[in-house]
C-alpha cells in the first residue's frame, strides 16, 4: 500500500494509476458537490491537488469502537480508495493494511523516519491516561506512548470522532480509565477536530482533500472543527424549521405530528446547540440525517454530549441528580425539602415579630422603623393599624 | 399546508400536491435567473459558471420541469471516465447539463455549466503533448513491427 | 461544565431551592403574626364575610369610577404587561416542557410565531413602564432599589429570551444559557423583593375584604 516515492506528487501518483484527468475531475466535482461546495471548488481542488505533494498519512487507532474507520470507508465520494490510492499514501492503519504484528510497527516506524515533519497523523478513539495508560496496549506499548512519539514529527494531527477530539465515550462520566482526548495530549502540533460519533463520511474525506490541496489548515472554530462543515448548527439548516417557528411539534414517536414531519424539538432533539453538517450534506451519500428519519439529533458532535442528560428531553427540560438526568420525585423531595427549612425560618421569625408586637400592645413607644418582624414585609406595618 | 409544500424538499402529507403546469414554480424560476445571470457574465467577461443541482432544494416535479423549460440542443456527450457521465447541450447555446456516475453507477454529481464548452470535454496541454508523443512512439513501434 | 449545562442544572436545581425556601419563609412569618383581637359586634356571619373577602379580590382589582382618569392608564399598562409575561411563561411549547420535566403536567401551547408577538409587546410595555418610573416625579420619589432591580432582572429574562428564539446575538447554546441564567437569578431574587406581590397581592386584599364584610361594608 505505501509508494514511497516521497517527492510524488499526486499528479504524478493519479498517472502511474492511469487515473485520467478527466475521472479526476469527475472525482473532484464529485467530492465538491458531496460536501455542499460549489462546483468551481471542485474545479480548483483538482487543479491544486495535480500539483500538491501526495501527504505520507498516518492513521493510529485507541480507545475507540472503529466506528470512525467504518464510516471513513463508506465515503461515496471521494471514496476510500480513491483516496487512498490516489491522494493520499496510507502508510499505517492497524484496520485496513495486510501487514501485522512486528512487520505493521516496522511500516509505521520507516514512515515517520521517511517523511519525518511532513506526515499527516489521523487519530480516532481517546487516549486513556489512568494507571499508566494501560487500558490501551497494542504491540506492548500504551496508546500514550505511540501518540507521542508519533506526534513528533506530524505536519498536523488530524482527529476523527468525537473520541479523540473530545473524549467522547470513554471520557463520559465516571470515566473509570481516565480517557482524554488528543488536544489536552498533544499541545504543540496543529490539530484539527472532526467530530461526530461518527463523523459524516464525506466530511472527513473532504476535510483531507482539502488539508491535501492546499497543504494548510482549513479554518477552524473555537473547538478545531472546519468551519466549513461545523460552521452552522442542525436547526440553522434543518428543513423542519418551519415548524419549529410554527410551535408545531410532535409530542411522541410516530403520532400524527411525527408522521406530518413536524419539528422534534419534545422529543429532545438537541439540533440547536449541535454544530455538524447532517442537515446539508447528509448521510449515506446524501440520503438522509437522524432527523429526516424522524429521530431528534443527540448532539454527537459536542463536547461531554453523552453526560448532557437524556437524548429525549427537550432542550428546555430542568436537568439534575446523578447523571443529570431529572425525575420528577426527586424535584418534588429537594423543594419540599426547602419549602419546609423556610417555613421553619418563617415560624422562627414570626415568634420574633409576636414578641414585638406583644411589646406594641403592651404600651411601650415603638422606636422608628422598629414595628418590622424580619421578613414579614410592609404588611405587618398595615396590619396593626387595625 | 401551503408553507410545507414551499420548503422546497419533497414531503408527502395526505394526497400528493397535482403538478402544476402552468408556467414555472418559484424554485424553477430562481435556477433559470441564476442560470440568465451566469450567462450575461459569460457574454461579457468571458468567465464560466456553473450550478450544482444537487444542493438546490428542488422537487421532482420542479427537476423535470426545469429540464422542459431548458429543452435539448445539438449536442451530446457521453463520456466514460470511472464511470460513465453524460453531458447535454440545453437549447440554449452555452448552457449544458452534466450528469456524472461512478464506476458502479450512482450518481454522484450533477452540474448546470454555463461554457463554451464543459471543462470536463477539453484537453489540457500537458494532455495533448502526451497523445503526441505516444503516437509517434506507437507509430514507430508498428513500423518497426512491419519492417521485421 | 459549560454555561447552558450549569444553568440547567445545578443553577436551576439551587434557584427552585432557595425560591421555594425564600416564599415559605415570608407566607410563614406573615401568617403566623398576632391579629388584633376585633372587639366590635360582626355584622355579618364568619361565612358570608369569607365569601366578602373572595369578592374583594376581584372587586379591588380595578380602580373605582372616580379614580379610572387619574389611574386608569397606569392598571391598563400594568395588566397588559402581566397578562403578556403569563401567555408567554404559560403558552409557549419549551417552557411547558420544562414544567413537565419538573412536574409531570403538561398543556397545549400557542403557535411560536404569536407568543413572539406577545413577547415583543410585553417588552415595549415593560419599556413604557420603567419610562414611566423615572419620568413621573412621584413615582421617582417612591422607587427604590428593590423596584429598579426586580424590574431588571425581570426585563433580563424577557429579553434574553427572545434573543435565544430569534438566534440574534452569539450562539444559541450561549443565548439559551444566559436566559436560563437569568431565570435562575429571578428565582433568587423573587422572595426576597417586591415580586413577592405574586404571593402576597390576593389574600392581602381577600383579608381587608373579610375585615370589611365582617364590619357590614359592600365588597
Amino acid at each position: 500500500m505505501a509508494l514511497r516515492d516521497r517527492d510524488m506528487t499526486i499528479g504524478d501518483a493519479l498517472d502511474r494509476n492511469h487515473v485520467s484527468r478527466r475521472a479526476f475531475a469527475k472525482f473532484c466535482m464529485a467530492a465538491a458537490s458531496a460536501m455542499a461546495l460549489p462546483p468551481m471548488v471542485g474545479k480548483a481542488m483538482a487543479e491544486q491537488l495535480r500539483v500538491a505533494r501526495r501527504p505520507s498519512v498516518i492513521y493510529l487507532s485507541f480507545q475507540e469502537c472503529t466506528g470512525c474507520l467504518e464510516s471513513l470507508t463508506r465515503s461515496f465520494t471521494p471514496s476510500i480508495e480513491g483516496l487512498i490510492f490516489d491522494v493520499v499514501s496510507l502508510d499505517y492503519n492497524d484496520t485496513l493494511m495486510a501487514a501485522s504484528g512486528a512487520a505493521a510497527e516496522e511500516a509505521r516506524a520507516t514512515a515517520i523516519k521517511e517523511n519525518y515533519g511532513k506526515y499527516l497523523v489521523i487519530v480516532d478513539g481517546s487516549v486513556p491516561m489512568g494507571d499508566g495508560g494501560i487500558y490501551s496496549c497494542a504491540g506492548g506499548r500504551s496508546a500514550v506512548d505511540v501518540l507521542r512519539e508519533t506526534a513528533k514529527g506530524a505536519a498536523a494531527i488530524v482527529c476523527v470522532g468525537t473520541c479523540s477530539s473530545f473524549g467522547g465515550i470513554p471520557y463520559a462520566d465516571p470515566n473509570p480509565t481516565g480517557a482524554l482526548p488528543v488536544s489536552d495530549i498533544i499541545g504543540n502540533r496543529p490539530i484539527i477536530n472532526i467530530s461526530g460519533c461518527p463523523p459524516i463520511p464525506e466530511v472527513i474525506t473532504g476535510t483531507l482533500l482539502q488539508y491535501a490541496a492546499r497543504g494548510t489548515l482549513p479554518d477552524l472554530d473555537a473547538q478545531r472543527r472546519p468551519t466549513a462543515f461545523f460552521g452552522n448548527s442542525i436547526h440553522d439548516r434543518c428543513y423542519r424549521r418551519p415548524f419549529y417557528d410554527q410551535g408545531k411539534f410532535a409530542k411522541s414517536f410516530d403520532d400524527e405530528g411525527a408522521r406530518n414531519g413536524w419539528c422534534l424539538y419534545e422529543l429532545g432533539c438537541k439540533g440547536p446547540t449541535t454544530y455538524n453538517a447532517c442537515a446539508t450534506v447528509k448521510w449515506n451519500g446524501g440520503t438522509s440525517f437522524p432527523i429526516e428519519s424522524g429521530h431528534g439529533c443527540i448532539g454527537c458532535s459536542e463536547p461531554g454530549f453523552w453526560d448532557k442528560g437524556s437524548l429525549y428531553a427537550p432542550l428546555s427540560a430542568a436537568r439534575w441528580g446523578k447523571a443529570g438526568e431529572a425525575t420528577s420525585m426527586e424535584s418534588l423531595e429537594l423543594v419540599a425539602g426547602g419549602a419546609i427549612v423556610g417555613a421553619a425560618v418563617g415560624a422562627g421569625a414570626a415568634l420574633l415579630g409576636r414578641h414585638r408586637q406583644n411589646q406594641l400592645i403592651g404600651g411601650n413607644e415603638p422606636a422608628a422603623g422598629v414595628a418590622r418582624a424580619p421578613g414579614a414585609g410592609p404588611e405587618v406595618t398595615h396590619r396593626q393599624e387595625k | 399546508m401551503s408553507e410545507v409544500a414551499n420548503i422546497g424538499v419533497p414531503t408527502q402529507l395526505g394526497a400528493a400536491p397535482a403538478a402544476d403546469s402552468q408556467g414555472l414554480g418559484a424554485g424553477v424560476a430562481a435556477v433559470a435567473y441564476e442560470i440568465a445571470h451566469l450567462l450575461e457574465r459569460l457574454v461579457a467577461h468571458g468567465e464560466c459558471g456553473a450550478i450544482d443541482l444537487r444542493s438546490l432544494p428542488m422537487t421532482i416535479a420542479d427537476r423535470l420541469r426545469l429540464q422542459e423549460f431548458l429543452g435539448s440542443g445539438e449536442v451530446r456527450a457521453e463520456i466514460s471516465a470511472d464511470g460513465p457521465s453524460v453531458v447535454r447541450e440545453t437549447a440554449i447555446p452555452g448552457v449544458w447539463w452534466s450528469e456524472h456516475r461512478n464506476a458502479h453507477a450512482e450518481l454522484i454529481a450533477e452540474v448546470i455549466e454555463v461554457c463554451p464548452v464543459p471543462e470536463i470535454l477539453v484537453l489540457s496541454k500537458e494532455e495533448l503533448a502526451t497523445g503526441s508523443s505516444s503516437l509517434r512512439e506507437r507509430i514507430a513501434t508498428l513500423r518497426a513491427a512491419h519492417e521485421s | 461544565m459549560d454555561l447552558l449545562g450549569f444553568a440547567r442544572g445545578t443553577g436551576l436545581k439551587v434557584a427552585l431551592v432557595v425560591f421555594c425556601f425564600g416564599v415559605a419563609w415570608r407566607l410563614v412569618a406573615v401568617a403566623l403574626l398576632k391579629y388584633k383581637r376585633n372587639f366590635n359586634e360582626p355584622r355579618r356571619s364568619v361565612a358570608h364575610s369569607a365569601l366578602g373577602g373572595l369578592l374583594t379580590m376581584g372587586s379591588r382589582s380595578w380602580p373605582h369610577a372616580e379614580f379610572i382618569p387619574r389611574t386608569g392608564a397606569g392598571e391598563a399598562l400594568g395588566y397588559s404587561y402581566h397578562i403578556g409575561l403569563f401567555l408567554i411563561v404559560l403558552a409557549f411549547a419549551p417552557h411547558i416542557a420544562l414544567f413537565r420535566s419538573l412536574t409531570g403536567f403538561s398543556w397545549p401551547a400557542l403557535p411560536s410565531s404569536v407568543i413572539t408577538i406577545i413577547s415583543v409587546l410585553t417588552l415595549t410595555l415593560f419599556l413604557a413602564v420603567l419610562f414611566r418610573r423615572v419620568t413621573n416625579g412621584v413615582m421617582r420619589l417612591l422607587s427604590n432599589f428593590d423596584d429598579y432591580f426586580s424590574w431588571f432582572i425581570t426585563a433580563s429574562v424577557i429579553v434574553t429570551g427572545l434573543a435565544a428564539t430569534a438566534h440574534f446575538g452569539a450562539r444559541y447554546e450561549t443565548l439559551l444559557g444566559l436566559h436560563v441564567l437569568s431565570f435562575d437569578a429571578l428565582l433568587i431574587w423573587f422572595p426576597f423583593g417586591k415580586l413577592m406581590h405574586a404571593f402576597y397581592l390576593l389574600p392581602s386584599r381577600a383579608f381587608n375584604g373579610y375585615l370589611l364584610a365582617r364590619k357590614g361594608a359592600p365588597s
